[in-house]
């Protein structure tokens, strides 16, 4: 019984309604509220019934609200990056809270991948913000939860200035950038978002340092998406970006190209 | 104009235009299979209850038809004092809602529980649901 007196299905329609910023309010009401909550399919009927909210993700500096003198970074420093959340629908904008594993110099790693599965948030690889080390971490802010939690880290060399794109709705893909040692890379790994699981995929047939991810939705032609990784240059041809792109369909594991962009 | 018959829980006899008791889905299929000659029962509703369906459903045609000077303030005071109720009532709303299925009210009375559960801190949301479980019994 989720709520006594009434029926599973119209007590579920009472909560699906409920907006998301109070569920991590409401996973404290009792363990039967807790696991629906957090499961898949709380997520997928309120996507059905319409109640889910589209928000926008942005990354950016976020400067203490303190005095006028103190709100300048030291010289030399970085201020704070941390994550903003605008809603279209409400026109207001809201801030997801620092992770707090990375201290006080705290907010996001820089140079990240940013990704949204369903009602996850993941951020992935980039500097420490303190040491400026590549980092092969995966952070996960669950807003279910409105909380901050880790994933698995990224397998084999710490990339920096890579593509990163969420692709489907179980998926985020990395490729390209360049290992710790400004080698540019062609290797491509799949993030599995439900069995919190990494996966090797083929090469692309360049290296891309500095690349873009993008998401090819394809469902109009009843096809899987597709992962795209535009432009990037390899470690001979520093800063020349190139004209091309490819395509990885993960379906069949086959990179496709695009020249002459 | 067509009348329908709707018997409450107690056996209190509804007469009610038919236009009115279509907006009930479970009735609208009632009356495509046993036709109006006798009256619909409804076992599941009380007297207090139907009444209150009722009245949701005439204002809201009312506020519908064309020369209805109802603003939409007016429309959203009188939804807001119509779900100004104690949780025991507002449940047995929202299970008539659903038994008739009534779209727009199951809608409003649901939306009226979501914000209960949206103010209030986890401790207060239980003991809300559960001391009106205690009322009722």
């Amino acid at each position: 019984e989720l709520i006594p007196g009434l029926p599973f299905d119209v007590a579920l329609h009472c909560l699906v309604r409920v907006p998301h910023t109070s569920h991590p309010q409401m996973q404290r009401v009792c363990r039967e509220w807790e696991s629906l909550i957090a499961s898949p399919d709380f997520y997928a009927l309120r996507k059905k019934c319409a109640t889910t909210r589209s928000a926008i993700v942005v990354a950016q500096a976020h400067k203490s609200p303190k005095s006028p003198e103190e709100q300048q970074p030291p010289k030399g420093a970085l201020p704070p990056f941390g994550l903003s959340l605008y809603y279209p629908s409400s026109r207001s904008w809201e801030r997801i809270p620092p992770i707090p594993e990375l201290g006080d110099h705290g907010g996001i790693p820089l140079f990240s991948g940013i990704a949204a599965v369903e009602s996850k948030l993941f951020i992935v690889g980039g500097w420490n913000p303190s040491s400026f080390q590549a980092m092969r971490s995966v952070f996960v802010f669950d807003f279910s939860r409105g909380a901050w939690s880790r994933g698995s880290d990224m397998p084999g060399a710490a990339r920096s200035f890579f593509a990163c794109c969420a692709v489907g709705d179980d998926s985020i893909f990395v490729a390209g950038g360049h290992d710790e040692s400004k080698n540019a890379l062609r290797s491509c790994d799949r993030y599995l978002v439900r069995e919190d699981r990494w996966e090797a995929m083929p090469d692309m047939t360049q290296e891309r340092d500095e690349s873009r991810g993008i998401a090819i939705d394809r469902s109009s032609q009843r096809l899987g998406p597709k992962f795209g990784v535009v432009s990037g240059y390899g470690s001979d041809s520093q800063g020349e970006f190139s004209r091309s792109a490819e395509f990885l369909d993960p379906a069949t594991g086959k990179w496709s190209r695009a020249e002459d962009l | 104009m067509v009348k329908v018959t709707l018997k409450s829980a107690e056996g209190d006899v509804f007469e009610v235009d038919e236009e009115l008791a279509l907006e009930s889905l479970m009735v609208k299929n009632m009356i495509e299979d046993v036709g109006l000659d006798s009256a619909i029962s409804l076992p599941n509703v009380s007297s207090t209850i139907l009444a209150k369906v009722i009245e949701y459903i005439k204002f809201h045609m009312d506020a519908q038809k064309d020369g209805s000077k109802k603003t939409s303030e007016e429309i959203k005071a009188f939804d807001d004092d119509f779900v100004n109720v104690g949780i025991p009532t507002l449940f047995e709303m929202v299970l008539a809602s659903n038994y008739l299925n009534v779209k727009s009210l199951l809608s409003l009375t649901c939306n009226t529980v979501a914000n209960m559960i949206k103010t209030k801190p986890p401790a207060e949301v239980k003991e809300m649901f559960t001391s009106a479980k205690q009322a009722k019994a």
